[in-house]
């Protein structure tokens, strides 16, 4: 009795060491996000979330290679804007052997190289600076989000045609004098259609001296590149002393504060024209809408705190949608290179393709780590809170209008 | 010339509100030989409040929040600074005032970073926006009127008015009333005014409370012309403190005309009205700061000796 | 015997003695600093899966900032709230060298604490001599204003990106989070040591004394503005070290790290560890961490995702520790230890036969002085003769006290000329008249804290060193030491003339108040003047007091120091006085010998 008591156990032990180690087993693609959580927590949860929405999508479905099944998580790690805390993000990260690190470009600068001994990617998911990509020299180093130089000179081949006198205003935080640079680079070559270039001091509470300084010097448009709050300021600044002058700029208009601080007068955000990463694709909104619904069911929309017509205005996820497209490319390396070896999954993330939550296809190759390309810039005008693409632009002029309201 | 009268407008309406925490500064400064660092935390402790009772974390707009409601608001975060700043007198500077003043030092500066880092956790937005408690845009052409050629909110006229009211009417308290009267005492000889019978603790924590308090109506008031965000209100302490620092801790209406002055001197270095120098914008919050530092030194006390 | 060889012999007589003495001074206060200094050492293999050896090492090198603050702090007794911009400024000099030449990385970091020096001087020359408000204020502002400049001069700062620092060996090793990790200890431990030389040499008494008693420390000559801005250069110094280092480690020069918050960060950690000790500081860090441990800890139970909440937790149990008044973790702990074993005491008393100062005739003419309307002394002259006990008396208000003050050097008259044998002393500062001569006592029993009576005798000492320098106490020279004992002789000697010699080792704080006017005496006279100004040493003392005061001023009068005594008790000058001068309305309106009115 004793002996097949003992030999049962014996058995048990064996049959479930067997279990372990049959082909079943489960293995984690671990992701870090390194994104401003404690300081700007509205980039960073929206990097994340988009994460982790197909971090779960992918879980569920499971994704089976090598002879093993993965399971995807995300691992939140705040650098509240600082690239030391980066670095040591970076650190933890690979520590934790993580299969991919994305970020919301802080730090990157200082960071890639911790991460390129390892051949583990970073991939950029909200700056657009663009020293901070370079396939050569830095082969590691990826970007889902519209670039500083793209979002120029889409808007200076936006612009120039209308023989415009533009003022450049830009703002003294580290974004603005990103565009500048950028704004300087796309317009060197139309040195006439600047009228003016002025610098916005962020911490202002009045911007009417530098607007001012605008209609003097004869412009007849502006383009802002500058944070949102500084950006509603201009405006407010240019609309309250009587100045009827339309104001381009970038993805910063989208931003909720710019439209409350405008709260009170929403004919002054009539007109405000903006360049940004468009949301649908050539195939249609299908697969966007989709996507918005499976992100409002998992995180709620995103309420902007005005109403257009009665109606609350959300704003949709569009940068929540480059994460997610990444975790899917990452997903899809990680499945042809067999498994999280982290050299061949740099090397297959140079060559697999995904169909992103739009509907287009994103994949890098060895010359090229930006996922948005230049020409998917588009631009969009806001009427009563809302924004739609305008009319006078080739892209834009195919691009459907989503509804922002509830 | 237009531009000029722009500068100095956008100026005096910064300036005021410099103006009136430079006069809690020395305020406090001059009655209790503490200088309170965490006073610009406490400023935005009551913004934030009256956002907090007006609208929650939520974004607040102009029509979502009615009138009755935003008074209350306002009443709210003025009493929350005035509340917050009497206890942090018992909390943080009590145990150490007269014995150490390394330890009101550091205290005071955990408070004004307890007090950040709670607004920070609480509020997650990276600006929020205050709507206008009095109704300026039925003044004017909506809220300006044309000066010279410039554009200058009516705004601004409230600020600079609130804040010589305000100024006056602490001058007086100062002068007129018993409050004031044992105020000064207490500043001069603790000791004997405990021995009058006036309770130093309380009417000192009264004088911080109300300090802060004072200074929270004057941002309150202005916070609706630009977006806040958790780090506005020490920054705006340390332009009041630089103001007051100016004057030598002086005087009520020297600590409120050099944050006037400060306010006008950081719009024209911002707007290149002083010389299209490459870069000089950049330098605006920089050089009043070192002149403070540099006036600190060079005109220093002498090292008063031991009674003898 | 030939030269080198002769060299050879005394350097190696001299290595000899210095381990000797050093065994001799080996107290349990550095065994116990010896074990922690071999478990820090060890540490990241112990708690390597439990802390990251880059949190670790970033750690450190804030523990060797501190230490270096704890100069300011716990030595001066000064709030520096810039400790964060000196770090920052050793930071960034080192990143912007390293990334510009190819100097080696240490030589980059040194560069860097040159920079923070530089800093430091210029920091410590402005506020050399103000309040201890006005410094937190001057210093706070100086850590504002490197914060903004880095965030508004992108050329400084390299923009949000940061500086990006190219990663070099350090001394010959690869550049690893351990390898930062024991240079940081290394140096942490070093920089503590020199806070005990220091603070046992004659740097760190004068400090103490200035600390504590200003009035008094500057009668006894004390250089309170040289020292503070020695403070201020030495803990730039270190900061600057300790951000040059730290910069190499992070890889990237942080424009957002070196602000107020940073200055805040390591005060805290300096008064939580406990200033007076060399170790506290390090402590205060350790207590940091384990606040962020516990505010970590606390954001899991609750179940909310850390990072958003973690620096608010932080934040409210540090308030929390501070107003409860929780400063002095390590003074405590040193104390419970004391209590276990006593400090041995020293064996002997030194010999030797201290120099005496030419003694000289004192001369003043027509002295006057105005303040606002008052006329506080109007055109006084007189002599003080060596061996000779001169008294000024007069009614309050007759312009005694302000006589003294004007000699003393404490203010400087509006008319008239004063002068010490061939020394002109009208414009001299009361520190350079100390140096050459000329000492006073002040009229309150002023002592310094909790120093020992022959501590406090020795800040007097110490203006007629040649040899006594920060850097020589460091390194303990033999000249260093040999002046050491020669000090501690005069110092006995003076005591010896007070009657206060056999409570050498008691601390001040335990005389009556009379005592401790003697001890005052006894500590000008270890300046070893030749002219000696008394401003009321009866006031308020007992009779057998007086006695002894009478006694005393005998013996400095057989001495044949020329004596001033501002008195008002009539039974004393007429004890002891030479001459006697009457005051009235700040002129002289009587003059007699020998004590007889």
């Amino acid at each position: 009795m004793r002996a097949s008591a003992a030999t049962l156990a014996a058995l048990a032990l064996v049959a479930a060491g067997c279990g372990h180690s049959s082909a079943s087993k489960q293995r984690t693609i671990l992701i870090a996000v390194d994104a401003p959580f404690s300081r700007s927590p509205y980039i960073g949860n929206t990097i994340a979330n988009g994460g982790r929405l197909a971090s779960d999508q992918l879980t569920l479905r499971g994704i089976t290679t090598g002879g093993a099944t993965y399971r995807v998580r995300i691992l939140q790690l705040d650098n509240a804007l600082s690239p030391s805390r980066a670095v040591a993000n970076v650190r933890r990260a690979l520590r934790e052997h993580a299969t991919a690190i994305l970020t919301d470009g802080t730090g990157v600068d200082a960071a890639w190289r911790l991460a390129d001994k390892q051949h583990v990617p970073v991939c950029i998911a909200y700056q657009g600076g663009s020293k901070l990509v370079n396939p050569e020299n830095r082969p590691n180093v990826f970007r889902i989000a519209p670039t500083d130089h793209g979002l120029a000179f889409r808007l200076a081949e936006y612009l120039v045609p209308k023989r415009l006198k533009i003022a450049l205003l830009t703002d003294d935080s580290d974004y603005g004098q990103a565009g500048r640079d950028a704004l300087d680079d796309a317009f060197r070559t139309v040195p006439k259609a600047v009228a003016a270039r002025i610098t916005l001091p962020a911490s202002a509470s009045d911007l009417a001296p530098q607007v001012l300084e605008a209609r003097r010097s004869g412009a007849t448009a502006l383009l802002v590149w500058a944070r949102p709050a500084v950006l509603g300021k201009t405006i407010a600044a240019t609309r309250s002393a009587g100045w009827h002058v339309p104001v381009y700029s970038t993805p910063a208009a989208e931003d909720p504060v710019v439209r409350q601080q405008l709260a009170d007068h929403p004919s002054w955000v009539d007109g405000l024209t903006f360049a940004s990463g468009r949301m649908t694709a050539e195939l249609g909104p299908a697969p966007w809408s989709t996507f918005e619904a499976s992100y409002e069911t998992a995180f709620g929309a995103t309420s902007v705190g005005v109403k257009s017509h009665g109606r609350r205005v959300i704003a949709p996820p569009d940068y929540a949608m480059y994460s997610y497209d990444f975790v899917n490319l990452l997903a899809a390396a990680v499945q042809s290179a067999s498994g999280t070896d982290p050299a061949k999954v740099l090397s297959a993330l140079n060559q697999v393709t995904t169909r992103g939550a739009n509907g287009d296809e994103r994949g890098f190759n060895e010359r090229n780590h930006e996922g948005v390309v230049d020409d998917d810039v588009y631009f969009a005008r806001f009427r009563d809170m809302v924004f739609r693409p305008v009319g006078d632009d080739p892209l834009s002029s195919t691009l459907p209008e989503i509804s922002q309201v509830r | 010339m237009s531009l000029a009268v722009q500068v100095v407008f956008t100026g005096l309406s910064a300036g005021g509100v410099y103006g009136l925490i430079a006069i809690g500064h020395s305020l406090i400064y001059r009655l209790t030989g503490i200088v309170h660092f965490a006073l610009g935390d406490l400023i935005g402790l009551g913004a934030f409040v009256t956002l907090l009772v007006a609208a929650g974390t939520q974004p607040l707009t102009q029509e979502s929040v009615s009138g009755g409601r935003m008074a209350l608001a306002i009443v709210a975060g003025v009493l929350a600074c005035v509340l917050i700043g009497a206890a942090g007198y018992f909390a943080v500077v009590q145990p150490y005032i007269g014995r150490s003043a390394i330890g009101w030092v550091a205290a005071t500066l955990a408070l004004g970073f307890a007090i950040r880092a709670v607004l920070d956790a609480a509020f997650s937005r990276p600006a929020y926006v205050f709507p206008d408690p009095i109704p300026f845009r039925r003044v004017g052409n909506d809220g300006l009127v044309k000066i010279l050629g410039a554009q200058i909110h009516v705004r601004s006229f409230a600020v600079i008015g609130i804040a010589i009211l305000v100024a006056a009417v602490a001058s007086w308290v100062l002068q007129r009333t018993w409050f004031g009267r044992s105020l000064r005492a207490i500043a001069d000889d603790p000791d004997g005014a405990a021995i009058v019978g006036i309770s130093v603790e309380r009417t000192r924590a009264l004088a911080f409370g109300l300090a802060g308090g004072v200074a929270a109506l004057a941002v309150v008031v202005a916070a609706p012309g630009t977006p806040f965000e958790t780090g506005s209100g020490a920054l705006l302490g340390l332009k009041g403190l630089v103001a007051a620092v100016l004057v030598r801790f002086g005087g009520l209406w020297a600590a409120f005309a050099a944050g006037l002055a400060l306010g006008v001197v950081e719009a024209a270095l911002g707007t290149g009205l002083l010389g299209h120098l490459p870069g000089l914008a950049s330098y605006r919050e920089l050089i009043p700061l070192l002149v403070a530092i540099v006036l600190l030194a060079v005109r220093p006390l002498q090292l008063r000796e031991a009674v003898d | 015997m030939s030269t080198p060889a002769a060299a050879a012999v005394r350097t190696g007589v001299a290595l000899r003695e210095t381990l000797a003495s050093a065994r001799e001074s080996w107290t349990d206060t550095a065994t116990a600093g010896g074990a922690v200094a071999v478990a820090a050492a060890l540490a990241p293999f112990v708690l390597g899966g439990l802390i990251a050896t880059d949190t670790l090492a970033s750690g450190a090198y804030l523990a060797l900032a501190a230490t270096g603050l704890g100069l300011c702090v716990g030595l001066a007794g000064v709030p520096s709230l810039a400790q964060g911009a000196f770090v920052g400024t050793g930071a960034f000099a080192a990143a912007h060298v390293l990334r510009h030449t190819q100097l080696p990385a240490e030589l980059c970091a040194l560069i860097g604490a040159i920079a923070a020096a530089g800093l430091g001087t210029a920091a410590g020359f402005a506020v050399r001599s103000l309040d201890a408000v006005r410094v937190a204020v001057g210093t706070w502002l100086l850590s504002w204003l490197l914060a903004l400049a880095l965030g508004a001069l992108p050329w400084l700062s390299g923009g949000a990106q940061g500086l990006v620092v190219p990663t070099r060996r350090l001394f010959g090793f690869s550049p690893t989070p351990l390898v930062h990790y024991e240079l940081a200890v290394i140096l942490t431990g070093l920089c503590a040591l020199a806070l005990v030389a220091l603070r046992r040499g004659p740097f760190g008494l004068d400090l103490a004394a200035a600390a504590r008693h200003r009035g008094a420390a500057a009668a006894l000559g004390v250089p309170m503005e040289r020292l503070r801005v020695g403070a201020f250069a030495a803990s730039a110094f270190v900061g600057g070290l300790a951000g040059g280092f730290a910069v190499q480690l992070d890889i990237v020069a942080d424009p957002t790290a070196y602000g107020p918050l940073l200055s805040f960060e390591l005060l805290v950690a300096v008064l939580v560890g406990g200033a007076a000790a060399a170790l506290g500081p390090s402590a205060g860090v350790v207590v940091l961490g384990l606040i962020a441990l516990a505010a970590r800890a606390l954001g899991g139970l609750a179940g909310v995702s850390g990072s958003r909440f973690q620096p608010m937790l932080e934040a409210l149990l540090l308030l929390a520790v501070l107003t409860t008044g929780g400063n002095a973790f390590v003074p405590a702990a040193i104390a419970s230890a004391r209590r276990l074993r006593p400090e041995r005491r020293r064996q002997s008393r030194p010999a030797g036969a201290p120099a005496r100062r030419r003694r000289e005739l004192l001369r003043a003419d027509e002295l006057s002085k105005r303040f606002g309307t008052v006329t506080a002394v109007d055109g006084v002259s007189l002599e003080l003769m060596p061996r000779t006990i001169t008294a000024l008396v007069g009614p309050n208000g007759s312009g005694k006290t302000t006589v003294l003050r004007l000699l003393a050097g404490a203010q400087p008259p509006d008319h008239g000329r004063i002068t010490l044998g061939s020394h002109e002393l009208t414009a001299a500062s009361a520190a350079e008249r100390v140096q050459i001569g000329l000492v006073r006592t002040l009229q309150t029993r002023a002592y310094f804290g909790e120093l020992t009576v022959l501590q406090h005798a020795l800040v007097g000492t110490n203006r007629t060193r040649r040899h006594g320098g920060a850097v020589r106490a460091l390194v303990s020279t033999p000249l260093y030491r040999a002046e050491n004992r020669l000090a501690e002789a005069q110092t006995f000697a003076a005591l010896e003339t007070v009657g206060l010699a056999a409570d050498a080792d008691r601390p001040a704080s335990e005389l009556t108040g009379a005592g401790r006017q003697r001890l005052m005496i006894a500590a000008a006279l270890a300046t070893n003047p030749s002219v000696f100004l008394l401003d009321e040493p009866s006031a308020g003392a007992a009779p057998e007091d007086l006695e002894r005061l009478t006694a005393i001023l005998r013996r400095l009068k057989a001495d044949g120091l020329a004596v001033l005594l501002v008195e008002h008790n009539l039974s004393l000058v007429r004890a002891v006085a030479d001459e006697t001068l009457e005051l009235e309305l700040g002129r002289v309106v009587r003059r007699e010998t020998n004590g007889r009115l």
